[in-house]
């Protein structure tokens, strides 16, 4: 399992898709901290809701809410990233033809695929902490224009291990989905397409949130959703490092899952996507590229 | 171990259509083993099958002695194989796409630079796949196939796109690797080529096995006779003669199976019975005639 790791490692590492996804990312990260500093700069601070967005965007630039701010991306935005990363990852092996030649000089395809479900997930924490890397230095710099020290807990440190593996754990289901969509298609155009879908009809799914209201099983079928349950833990995320989305937000807190449900309902829906693609993986036969 | 591959009523179907139907292979070892047919017979799909790529449908086939649908990861651990065209990530260079082979099954870059000498790629070894000439390519896919020393070597069409000086080369090399102890399966449909390296051939037609066996033996050989007209008379002579097993005609020839000691004697009976003779010399057929024969009279079947 090591030795395959270490061989998705290298073709990942060399590939240029990898280095273009997280330039990009990375390049939004940096435009999301200095569009929030420039508002904070360039415009007139007025009372009530306003102001306390202004607040909201003054702690997500400076310590320690600048970690929460990185986060905040790789789980929004970098869940796009993470789509076209794995369908990458995965579809071009079909579509190269490289998978008949590593099928057939190992054929455990289970372990295969795991190998390179891992690397992927490992490819996204380092981005997850380059991101926080780069945010840190954008706040160190920041810091010195908007008057604010900096200052770094000890506890905020352990915070910031914990909310990276709760980061890559909301990715997860995501990964896994495009993964299992990209060996249904064979193709990383199939996975790429059915992973963003999920990803933009989910957020369209916001709209299932008016079905709360007539309650029983609308309530929980809304509950159970992978969207609602990442909410739950993305805004862990912030409040791990002082941020209050609900202030700014109509956010009703006491209607997200509990941190245990969302916890074990993202670990379904990745173990069942995990499940199937594993499954469809070792049934079906490799045949010639595309 | 007395097989290197046997299959038993190897069958796969795609739908309802058979790809492979019901084969008996046996390939020994140290033996160079064509497997020939027109595109679209089955061979990739056999070799698919061998590898534990493609599921059968139904029958066995053993790799090493091995059940290749229950303990693949065994049989194919000493298995080298290169299926269709050669498949490499085109960002890497071709030394990089063997370390990624190498590095998953455990093995030292060492070998990538033996591999790499062993097909004449050292030079280029440092430039992108995708940037490779097709000739390169195909260096490269055998290379990936010799890289942890197999003893079974599967390679389909392994001189595709190879200039003569190129073909001449891998030519050598799997004849230099049956020489070393190995067994190369060969599927090619430069039947020239099979019939200079191969000791023995199968060939499959429409997903069945229309002729296999030893290439010597298939081959027919015999005597080709011309006459200076007198054809009627010609044959009915040859054919009272016990040691004529067949006759049939070659253009404006006769082809006469009959051992080529009796060269001397057919001479002697036709000039004997006043036939003139234009032309009498030993006859071999080609792979490429054979193959040409044996697909054609299945088609008339």
């Amino acid at each position: 399992m090591i030795n395959l790791i270490r061989a998705e490692w290298l073709k990942l590492s060399r590939r240029p898709l990898t280095w273009i996804l997280l330039s990009i990312f990375l390049a939004l990260l940096v435009l999301q901290v200095l569009v929030q500093f420039a508002l904070l700069t360039g415009m007139p601070v007025q009372g009530g809701v306003v102001s306390a967005q202004f607040e909201e965007w003054r702690r997500g630039i400076l310590f320690p809410g600048i970690f929460a701010t990185a986060l905040s991306h790789a789980n929004g935005l970098g869940g796009f990233f993470a789509v076209i990363f794995a369908a990458g990852a995965i579809g071009s092996e079909y579509s190269w033809g490289t998978l008949r030649t590593h099928l057939a000089r190992d054929p455990v395809r289970d372990r295969y695929l795991l190998a390179k479900l891992a690397t992927i997930m490992i490819a996204l924490a380092v981005a997850i902490v380059l991101a926080v890397a780069l945010a840190s230095l954008l706040g160190l710099i920041l810091a010195l224009p908007l008057g604010a020290g900096v200052s770094v807990a000890p506890g905020d440190l352990v915070n910031l291990i914990v909310s990276v593996v709760r980061a890559l754990y909301v990715l997860l289901p995501y990964v896994l989905l495009t993964a299992y969509a990209t060996l249904l298609t064979r193709s990383l155009l199939g996975g790429v397409a059915i992973g963003l879908f999920y990803i933009v009809a989910e957020a369209g799914f916001g709209a299932l949130a008016l079905l709360k209201v007539l309650g029983g099983v609308w309530v929980l079928i809304y509950n159970l959703t992978i969207g609602q349950n990442i909410n739950t833990l993305t805004l862990m995320n912030r409040h791990a490092f002082g941020l209050r989305p609900e202030t700014t937000a109509p956010l009703d807190l006491s209607q997200l899952p509990s941190p245990l449900q969302a916890t074990l309902v993202i670990g379904v829906y990745s173990a069942l996507f995990l499940f199937l693609s594993l499954h469809l993986f070792r049934t079906r036969d490799i045949t010639g590229p595309g | 171990m007395d097989v290197v591959i046997r299959t038993e009523e190897l069958t796969k179907r795609f739908g309802n259509r058979i790809a492979v139907d019901h084969i008996n292979l046996e390939v020994r070892p140290g033996e160079i083993f064509g497997f020939l047919g027109p595109n679209g017979a089955g061979k990739t799909t056999t070799i698919g099958m061998l590898l534990g790529l493609i599921r059968p449908t139904s029958g066995q086939a053993f790799v090493l002695g091995r059940d290749i649908q229950r303990e693949a990861a065994t049989a194919l651990r000493d298995v080298g194989a290169m299926i269709e065209a050669p498949a490499f990530y085109p960002y890497l260079s071709g030394r990089d796409n063997l370390r990624v082979l190498a590095r998953a099954a455990g093995l030292p870059d060492r070998c990538v630079d033996e591999a790499l000498a062993q097909v004449d790629l050292t030079t280029r070894a440092r430039d992108r796949f995708g940037t490779y000439s097709q000739g390169m390519k195909q260096r490269l896919g055998i290379a990936a196939a010799l890289l942890h020393k197999p003893r079974l070597i599967i390679l389909d069409e392994p001189t595709n796109g190879l200039d003569p000086a190129g073909q001449l080369e891998i030519r050598n090399l799997v004849r230099s690797l049956s020489g070393s102890g190995r067994t190369v399966f060969l599927c090619s449909h430069l039947l020239h080529e099979v019939e200079q390296i191969c000791q023995r051939v199968a060939i499959l037609k429409q997903g069945r096995i229309i002729a296999q066996g030893e290439v010597a033996t298939l081959l027919r050989r015999g005597v080709l006779v011309r006459t200076i007209g007198e054809r009627e008379r010609a044959e009915a002579l040859l054919r009272s003669m016990p040691w004529v097993s067949r006759i049939s005609e070659y253009g404006d020839a006769f082809l006469i199976d009959a051992p080529g000691d009796r060269t001397a004697d057919i001479n002697a009976l036709l000039t004997s019975g006043g036939i003139p003779v234009a032309e009498i010399r030993h006859y071999e057929t080609s792979l490429e005639e054979f193959f040409l024969e044996v697909t054609a009279e299945r088609e008339r079947r």
